[in-house]
């Protein structure tokens, strides 16, 4: 499990280059528009598992809930939409990513000073903040930042900005996370 | 023209495709390690910069020089709706997420899906939230959808602009962004992450600058399409469309349809505002073609039946044009226009043409004297030249006449319904 000394081995192979990460990112977001007319997107299949599974526990609480209710109300199935297999595909994709360059294994990423059961309940507890502005938000860093700003769409250059500014005030006091 | 609207097995096939470059370009950038991503915020691997950023640029750059050459139709593209009050609030959400959890919604999957139990402990937390957040979202709905609700506002269309400087704006910024992102990088080294991305190729950076630059020029130097450059590039497809007479409606058809409140119609009426004061169909709009530029086409949308009319058919036509670029339009064009109308409705021939047949006046208002007169008669009077069968001499409105009338004449009917063909949507948290 532990995941320092970082595994030095032959068989991880570096990362792209970021631009070149970067523009083959954008192209495959341009194709997406192209083909499409939409971006890319990601918060929004784990949103209708979320309204899948109340809809099996709750029913009720799907039809009567703003953000519940278009995505799964009465007859609507949460599943039937198009970005819930682009987050399958995505899954598939990082699998083989990593399968090939020798990171696809069972581990646990963590800053040098947090312990991975720590990890764990801050990735637990980021994470929801994280679905709950990206519900607010309409949309997540795929979604609304690069999809959204990539077309210019003003309040996703606000969303995003936002992201930033956040993180970076927050940087300084959560320090021990990861550095 | 682009984008394409698949549907199907064929939309399922190219979005999982796509959904798997996605996540395999994420992983390879090595977005799979939260490490990368929250050193970001300590200016020691601007990583997250500089791929998110070439990224936006390079889409950016594609779709709006495609645009502007004609390729790519942008009104047909999704830009996410802005509201402002939520995006803030979101968006400080989503940086207090990244700082404490240390990854975004997309790459948790990433994570998770090489096998990373802190990416699955993110992605199960994102549900949580989200689930939160429903929970919570009936005492925030005002705040959600309505304080700062723009709708779909491009920052080119905020500053009055056009496509073209904003685009070389950001092109620059990022440029300046990337220069800054290396000099941090020397700079701040106390968290290097454990595994480096490939160095920098200056052939290969070089070549992306000068690309990017060149398309940059190109939206900047040709501009994105106004209304007539579309109707230029679309030429064939709306002449056919003419040439068939399947877009003229026959007077009949248009009273059938006023009376059909199933529909959300819009009648325009493009005539002069004289001939439109004197006389105008019943809830037809007095508007110009600059108003339908400005206007309307932003704001109809496939589910409403549009008819333009003018006197004749000439003016009508040019108005029709400017609505049909727009792919999301169900619009139509009254066959012979006002006067044909009053022909029928009003001296009571109902043996005028049918919508097969055009008209080539020259605009001008046949009856214009006659209702002239009739605004000078006393008010009940019976209008002059009236003959309509089953109602002698009845005082009928025609501007709307009875909905009895419609039987009268024999018509082909044109207007078919449509559901818009939208682009699906970013697809997050909606």
């Amino acid at each position: 499990m532990a995941n320092e000394p970082t595994p030095k081995d032959d068989a991880v192979k570096q990362y792209w280059n970021p631009y070149v990460a970067g523009v083959a990112l954008g192209t495959v977001l341009f194709l997406a528009f192209l083909l499409t007319g939409s971006g890319l997107g990601a918060s929004g299949g784990i949103a209708r598992v979320v309204v899948q599974v109340l809809k099996v526990v709750a029913p009720s609480v799907v039809d009567r809930n703003p953000y519940f209710a278009p995505m799964g109300g009465g007859f609507a199935n949460p599943l039937n939409n198009h970005i819930v297999w682009m987050v399958l595909g995505v899954l598939l994709g990082g699998f083989i990513s990593g399968l090939i360059s020798g990171r696809t294994r069972l581990e646990i990423y963590h800053g040098p000073r947090v312990r991975p059961a720590q990890r764990l309940v801050l990735a637990f507890i980021g994470g929801a903040f994280m679905g709950w502005g990206a519900a607010m938000a309409r949309g997540c860093t795929s979604g609304q930042a690069l999809s959204g700003g990539a077309v210019l769409s003003l309040g996703s250059w606000v969303f995003m900005i936002m992201i930033f500014a956040a993180g970076y005030a927050l940087a300084y006091p959560f320090r021990r996370f990861w550095l | 023209m682009f984008p394409l609207h698949m549907t199907g097995i064929a939309e399922v096939l190219v979005t999982v495709v796509i959904g798997f470059w996605f996540g395999f370009v994420l992983e390879q950038a090595g977005f799979g390690d939260c490490r990368n991503l929250a050193a970001q915020f300590y200016l020691s691997d601007m990583r997250v910069l500089k791929v998110m950023f070439s990224a936006i640029v390079t889409a950016m750059l594609l779709v709006f020089a495609g645009s502007a050459i004609g390729w790519i139709d942008f009104e047909q593209i999704f830009v996410p709706p802005t509201y402002l009050a939520a995006s803030v609030a979101g968006g400080l959400a989503l940086g207090v997420g990244f700082i404490i959890g240390g990854y975004c919604p997309g790459t948790s999957l990433v994570s998770s899906a090489t096998l990373k139990l802190d990416g699955v402990a993110f992605a199960i937390g994102v549900a949580t939230g989200m689930f939160l957040f429903g929970l919570t979202s009936p005492y925030v709905e005002e705040f959600w959808t309505v304080t700062g609700a723009l709708g779909r506002l491009t920052i080119f269309d905020w500053l009055g602009l056009d496509a073209g400087p904003i685009v070389l704006g950001v092109f620059l910024m990022a440029v300046g962004a990337f220069a800054a992102a290396e000099w941090a990088e020397r700079r701040f080294r106390w968290a290097k992450p454990p595994v480096p991305g490939a160095t920098n190729s200056p052939v290969v950076l070089r070549a992306f600058a000068t690309a990017g630059l060149i398309l940059a020029l190109v939206a900047v130097v040709i501009g994105q399409p106004d209304a007539e450059r579309k109707i230029a590039l679309q030429k064939a497809r709306l002449d056919a469309a003419i040439q068939s007479r399947k877009v003229f409606i026959d007077p009949a058809e248009l009273l059938d349809l006023m009376y059909n409140n199933q529909v959300d119609r819009i009648l325009l009426d493009v005539r002069s505002e004289s001939d439109y004061n004197l006389f105008h169909l019943k809830d037809a709009i007095h508007t110009t073609i600059d108003e339908i530029d400005r206007f309307w086409r932003p704001r109809l949308t496939a589910e409403q039946v549009v008819v333009v009319m003018s006197n004749d058919e000439r003016d009508a036509i040019e108005a029709w044009k400017h609505l049909a670029i727009s792919r999301n339009m169900n619009a139509y064009i009254l066959a012979g226009g006002v006067n044909r109308w009053c022909d029928v409705y009003f001296a009571g021939n109902l043996n005028v043409p049918g919508p097969e047949f055009g008209s080539q006046g020259d605009e001008h208002f046949r009856y214009a004297e006659a209702f002239t007169k009739l605004r000078q008669c006393p008010t009940g009077a019976v209008p002059v030249g009236l003959n309509i069968p089953g109602s002698p001499g009845a005082n009928i409105d025609v501007s709307r006449p009875d909905e009895k009338l419609v039987s009268l004449r024999q018509f082909t009917p044109k207007i078919h319904l449509l559901k818009a063909v939208k682009a699906p949507g970013g697809g997050c948290g909606g």
